[in-house]
């Protein structure tokens, strides 16, 4: 039994990196990509968001203009808790402090300009000069910053949590790590001034090709408006098959063209050109400075390691690029919202379903079976959206019924309510228990009538199965109750269909029924997973999906074990 | 014995999982009342370093007083027994209090500024005039409306989850409400008027050729937490916080990314300068939330990062807590308090504004006709339905008012080609008198009335027509289809071949001869209002003999399709914030290149000319002649048709008073509660 459920365990393993893959390359190619949500803000533009920078600042922390399978890699290796390599640093308020991350090349090499840009071999070495690291600066404000950082770090020993192993560095690693994040983003602006630079001249040129073929044409006698028509449908420049759609630069296809230096706009290609290169050379000038800080080890390590190559540390899920805030994070305000639901629903739906089932085999075709199977089936049949909006039309509105609320969880004075019911000055308050018990109704009658079908017409049939048994018979022959034949010979066997159903209902509770959560206005698992979805928010998704991987093939494996025990003929030895 | 689970074992087991869950629910019980006595002595603590702190006692000690007398009655008013410091304080005793004999200091309070004759202009910059503001004032005095009463809860539905209300991280619309409530910027504008005047500055200079500002504070402003507004705070808001990358407020930072530096001058002067001459950047730094440095500064860059909320100010309210480890979270409603130690004449007159979440729009309503909301944004249909109920309208008001943040809707035509040069291609639109009699053609009235309900104002450029940059000369383009005939027949397109279609009669480099009119209608699919639109176009195109193809995609596939200029036509919307935008993102030529916001490609010089023009004047009476022009330029082009702007409705309760519509939107703190006994009680 054991090396079984360690094999199926370790078999969870690939099966979650296909599912995690195939969602992850799903995201990449619907349309849009990964994070379009951040492209269009809600439909609507803002005319003063300045959209363009902030969208490259936001792309660029959460690498989303990298290739998608880059992308996945990384996330891969944030989630592993075995991680290889440099330790990350944990800040004080308990947040990954990484690794600065590496400048991008330029994105086309100098030699490509012929000889019309020639840059600096020192700039590196220039603007490491002009903006120096201040570790040994005599300033009094710098002074004062590190005896602070210090104190800060000698209150945390004495308070027993561990510190860096220089926390002096604290403030020059926090300067430092602004301007390269500053110096970065500088770069990656400059690049798209390059990228617009090159668009203009690919234009230029194929304003000047379709000139030619227009006076061409013009000359075998065409009148002029369609030899320009058919000029431009005939000619374009060579160099914009290198530019892609949404103004991106395919730029090894370009580097494989040779440029034409007697366009009007290659100047301003060139400076453009040399502006990246200054602005990269900054960016790695920053970065060297940030990696010396880091490397002083201003905050303490994460994780335990193992010498220096691998450590164990807790996994990263990572951000919501959408919200800005750790998935997790997200998930654990979510989790006990849809878990509350489901717990006070899902026994509801056991102890109706399972009795009536029963009672239904035992009575099979008789009056007791039908109308419970028709009801059943009929309530199973309204869709809930429609249950929920009538619900709250008639039940939660004052001008009908008015007997329940109409949306949350809790009342707007729940705050100031007892915890238990109480009666002060005669006057009955329900207090925050029951206040929340009666808000918990409505979605709970919603999340629970639909489920009474599938569960008691399957107990009913696991149960006819085994009442046309020859054991059944026999026990009957011998003078066995009626009540004792149903629950210990017939019951106990049709356990196996209802375990599976019974398994399967711990993923379905962890994902949140969206359309009761949208109804009722409860913020579960279900609302947070359907806004990821449609912002194609890559991590969000991502973690939900993986962690309800996780508890679908627990769940199964666990049903497997309940069948062993449900059932003794069932072994996995 | 046999051992079979029996009768008994059955009991015993459901006595035990009752006595489990009692245990269970008795600590949750527990937790809470710890929680509540957290909070209690968190909010003590802070009174007694407010006490400590406070240097002027008379109107320190009164406003400390006053909050340790609402302690007082929150305590009794919840009897739980609540241990602090080993001492019992119920329901039935009383907290100790300070003596009430603490006289009233009537002269602070109203004083904000001398008189203009002695004015200290020493941090000024000679030679330049300032610009005084006057004290600050109330739009208007609740306390002068008949029947109100001090106190109650101002409850306003929203219809969907706010992700955070710390400030700067986040932009949506909902949290902009809450924070306007709580933080205070340099500036604002009027109610009315529509004018900068100064909140927190009580003067400033403006450099007219537009590269520095200096701002001059007012010396009494503090914080929620008593502790006087400085320059250092402005500058650390703007230097330490929106500007430290290792902090996520990427959006702040790329608008107010004209910002060379900040130097502080004095205590209460500073001195921003830019890197650019626009008109805009003395909106854009007055407008800064001014954040308390003490308060912001104790914590690492990334718990910021991942703050819910992290929320205080200098505002008419505050959160009841600041406790870092206690914040706010989504899901539960935002509450903020009345700020009894406002510095400014005008404190709110409720004692709190809650703001509840209720994402289904018929559970908002029902929400809200059952009383668990004062205000609520219906949609159209649900405005259409009630607007004459009268039933509805004895208890609740209906509001509605164009106002400087009422969003546009337009449909934006193609004038370059589809697709973007080179590759693309030509679409009839190019030819403005094309585009003049498509808006002819649609008859924007009867759009509003069938289409959106009836919610709407015909609308004939980009900004509000309550903003002073929208040109009042201009009338929009009448619904006249002979005319539109005409202008297409013009601009060659004519059906000379009766087969009810129109053809291009002219061969140039756009089309050749007999291409038929046809164009592709972009939209996103938003239910019914979609529907409608399409239904409309399609059949007044075919009224025109123009074969107009909806096509209805996703919107996180639609910025894409924006930035590829890959569309004939489409219809979307604008948001506003301010009464005057910056235009050029959208209008200028130069945003056409490099994947600007001038998707449709429109390319005019003299509209481009003004902009740069616009932008570069100081003068805000001769920047509006400007705006007026580029105005008119829009109005003649029509690169969009503008359908309409959509003014705000709200329904609120009758319970609430002073209820004002202004340009600027609403204000929230000055409504006050009817009180109860006085309110006609709802039938």
């Amino acid at each position: 039994m054991l090396s079984y459920i360690g094999r199926r365990l370790f078999l969870m393993i690939p099966t979650l990196f296909g599912i995690t893959f195939m969602v992850f390359m799903l995201l990449a190619l619907a349309p849009g990509g990964i994070g379009a949500s951040l492209r269009s803000a809600g439909g609507n533009v803002d005319a003063d968001s300045k959209a363009s920078l902030q969208l490259l600042y936001i792309e660029d922390r959460y690498g989303l203009n990298d290739p998608a399978v880059v992308q996945y890699f990384r996330w891969l290796s944030r989630i592993s808790p075995i991680k290889f390599g440099d330790r990350s640093l944990r800040n004080y308020a308990g947040d990954l402090e990484d690794p600065p991350r590496p400048v991008k090349d330029l994105p086309i090499s100098e030699q490509w300009f012929q000889g019309d840009v020639t840059a600096e071999k020192k700039l590196v070495e220039k603007a490491i000069e002009a903006n120096p690291s201040l570790a040994n600066d005599v300033n009094q404000q710098r002074i004062g910053q590190v005896e602070m950082a210090e104190a800060a770090a000698d209150e945390r020993r004495d308070r027993g949590f561990s510190v860096g192993q220089d926390p002096s560095a604290i403030p020059e690693y926090k300067d430092a790590n602004k301007s390269y994040l500053r110096a970065r983003a500088q770069y990656l602006l400059s690049t798209r001034t390059l990228a617009s630079a090159i668009a203009g001249y690919a234009s230029e040129d194929t304003d000047r090709l379709i000139a030619a073929e227009t006076k061409r044409l013009e000359g075998l006698g065409m009148p002029s408006d369609v030899a320009t028509r058919q000029a431009a449908s005939a000619v374009k420049s060579a160099y914009s098959v290198a530019i892609l759609d949404a103004g991106e630069i395919d730029y090894s296809t370009l580097a494989r063209i040779a440029p034409d230096t007697s366009l009007k706009t290659w100047p301003a290609v060139c400076s453009a050109y040399s502006d990246t290169v200054q602005k990269q050379a900054a960016a790695l000038a920053a970065l060297s400075r940030v990696q010396d800080a880091y490397r002083r080890g201003p905050y303490p390590r994460s994780g335990i390691g193992f010498g220096n190559v691998v450590s164990l540390d807790w996994p990263d899920f990572g951000k919501s690029f959408t919200i800005g805030r750790s998935v997790i994070d997200l998930i654990a305000e979510a989790l006990p919202v849809t878990l509350l639901l489901n717990v006070v629903a899902i026994p509801f739906i056991y102890f109706i379903a399972v009795p009536f089932g029963m009672q239904a085999a035992a009575q099979q075709n008789k009056w007791f079976d039908k109308v419970s199977g028709t009801v059943f089936v009929m309530f199973w049949s309204i869709p809930v959206v429609w249950a929920g909006v009538l619900a709250i039309g008639f039940l939660a509105n004052q001008q009908y019924l008015g007997w329940f609320p109409a949306s949350g969880l809790h009342s707007n004075n729940a705050d100031d309510m007892l915890y238990l019911p109480n009666w002060v000055d005669g006057i009955f308050n329900r207090g925050y228990l029951i206040d929340l018990l009666w808000h918990l109704v409505l979605p709970v009658m919603c999340l629970v009538y639909g489920g009474f079908a599938v569960l008691a017409k399957q107990t009913r049939a696991a149960m006819l199965d085994n009442y046309t048994m020859d054991f059944v018979r026999t026990a009957r022959a011998k003078g066995v109750s009626d009540s004792s034949v149903k629950w210990h010979h017939v019951f106990r066997n049709s356990l196996l269909p209802i375990i599976t159903i019974f398994v399967l209902v711990f993923p379905a509770m962890l994902a949140g029924s969206v359309v009761i959560e949208r109804i009722f206005s409860v913020p579960g698992m279900g609302s947070l997973i359907i806004q990821a979805i449609f912002n194609m928010d890559r991590d969000v998704i991502l973690a939900n999906v993986f962690m309800i991987a996780i508890v679908n093939l627990l769940a199964l494996l666990l049903a497997d074990i309940l069948y062993a025990v449900a059932d003794p003929r069932v072994t996995y030895d | 014995m046999q051992n079979r689970f029996g009768f008994k074992d059955g009991l015993m087991l459901v006595l035990l999982i009752i006595v489990g869950l009692l245990v269970i629910v008795g600590m949750f019980g527990n937790d809470r009342v710890l929680d509540q006595v957290q909070k209690i002595e968190g909010k003590v603590a802070e009174l007694e370093k407010a006490v400590a702190t406070s240097g002027d006692a008379g109107k320190g000690l009164q406003s400390v007083q006053g909050e340790l007398n609402a302690i007082r009655d929150a305590i009794n008013a919840r009897p739980i027994n609540v241990f602090v410091n080993g001492v019992a304080a119920d329901g039935s005793g009383s907290m100790p209090v300070m003596p009430q004999a603490v006289p009233p200091n009537e002269t602070t309070s109203r004083s904000t500024s001398s008189s203009s004759n002695e004015r200290d202009d020493s941090w000024a910059r000679p030679g330049v005039p300032i610009d005084w503001q006057p004290p600050m004032t109330a739009s208007s005095d609740p306390r002068e409306v008949p029947g109100f009463a001090e106190n109650g809860e101002f409850t306003e539905i929203f219809g969907a989850q706010l992700p955070r209300i710390t400030p700067y991280l986040s932009g949506d619309v909902y949290s902009r409400r809450i924070l306007d409530q709580v933080l205070e910027s340099l500036a604002s504008y009027n109610a009315d008027t529509l004018k900068l005047e100064g909140v927190l500055a009580d003067a400033w200079q403006f450099d007219p050729d537009g590269m520095w500002l200096r701002v001059h504070l007012r010396p009494d402003a503090r914080f929620s937490d008593g502790v006087p507004v400085t320059a250092e705070d402005v500058r650390w808001t703007i230097q330490d916080f929106i500007f430290n990358e290792r902090i996520e407020a990427e959006r702040s930072r790329s608008i107010l990314d004209m910002i060379e530096d900040v130097e502080v001058l004095d205590d209460h002067a500073l001195e921003i300068t830019f890197n650019k001459a626009l008109f805009s950047n003395l909106s854009g730094a007055l407008s800064v939330a001014v954040l308390p440095k003490h308060y912001y500064s104790k914590f690492e860059e990334s718990f910021i990062n991942q703050s819910t909320g992290l929320l205080m100010g200098s505002g008419w309210f505050k959160l009841e807590s600041n406790d870092p480890d206690n914040q706010w979270s989504p899901g539960s409603d935002v509450v903020i308090v009345r700020n009894d130690r406002y510095w400014g004449p005008n404190k709110a007159a409720l004692e709190s504004l809650r703001y509840k979440v209720i994402s289904e729009p018929v559970a908002a309503l029902v929400g809200f006709q059952n009383g668990d909301g004062d205000m609520l944004s219906p949609s159209s249909s649900q405005y259409a339905e009630l607007r004459s109920n009268s039933d509805f309208l004895t208890d609740n008001a209906i509001y509605k008012w164009v106002n400087m943040r009422s969003g546009n809707g337009f449909i934006g035509w193609q004038c370059g080609q589809r697709g973007g040069p080179p590759d693309g291609t030509w679409t009839p639109f190019h030819d403005k008198r094309v585009r003049k009699a498509m808006t002819m053609a649609l008859d924007r009235e009867q759009m509003i009335r069938d289409i959106y309900a009836g919610v709407g104002v015909v609308s004939t450029g980009p900004s509000s027509p309550s903003s002073p940059a929208s040109n009042p000369g201009i009338d929009p383009w009448p619904y006249d289809l002979d005319q539109s005939r005409l202008l297409l027949k013009e601009s060659g397109w004519e059906d000379l071949d009766g087969d009810g279609i129109l053809e291009y009669q002219k061969d140039d480099e756009y089309f050749s001869k007999g291409t038929p009119f046809k164009f592709e209608f972009t939209i996103t699919n938003s239910g019914e209002i979609s529907e409608r639109i399409i239904s409309y176009l399609v059949s007044q195109c075919e009224g025109l003999g123009i074969i107009c193809e909806p096509r209805v995609v996703d919107w996180s596939f639609y910025s894409d399709m924006l930035k590829s200029r890959d569309f004939d036509a489409m219809i979307m919307g604008w948001s506003a914030s301010a009464p005057e935008s910056d235009p050029r993102q959208i209008w200028h030529r130069d945003s056409i290149q490099n994947q600007g916001d001038n998707f449709i490609q429109w390319d005019n010089q003299a509209a481009s000319d003004l902009i740069d023009e616009g932008r570069m004047t100081m003068d805000a009476e001769s920047r509006m002649m400007i705006w007026h022009d580029f105005h008119s330029i829009l109005h003649d082009e029509q690169p969009y048709t503008f359908v309409r702007v959509a003014p705000w409705i709200r329904f609120i309760n009758r319970d609430i008073g002073n209820v004002q519509t202004y340009p600027v939107g609403l204000m929230p703190h000055e409504f006050f509660r009817v009180s109860a006994d006085e309110a006609t009680p709802a039938n």
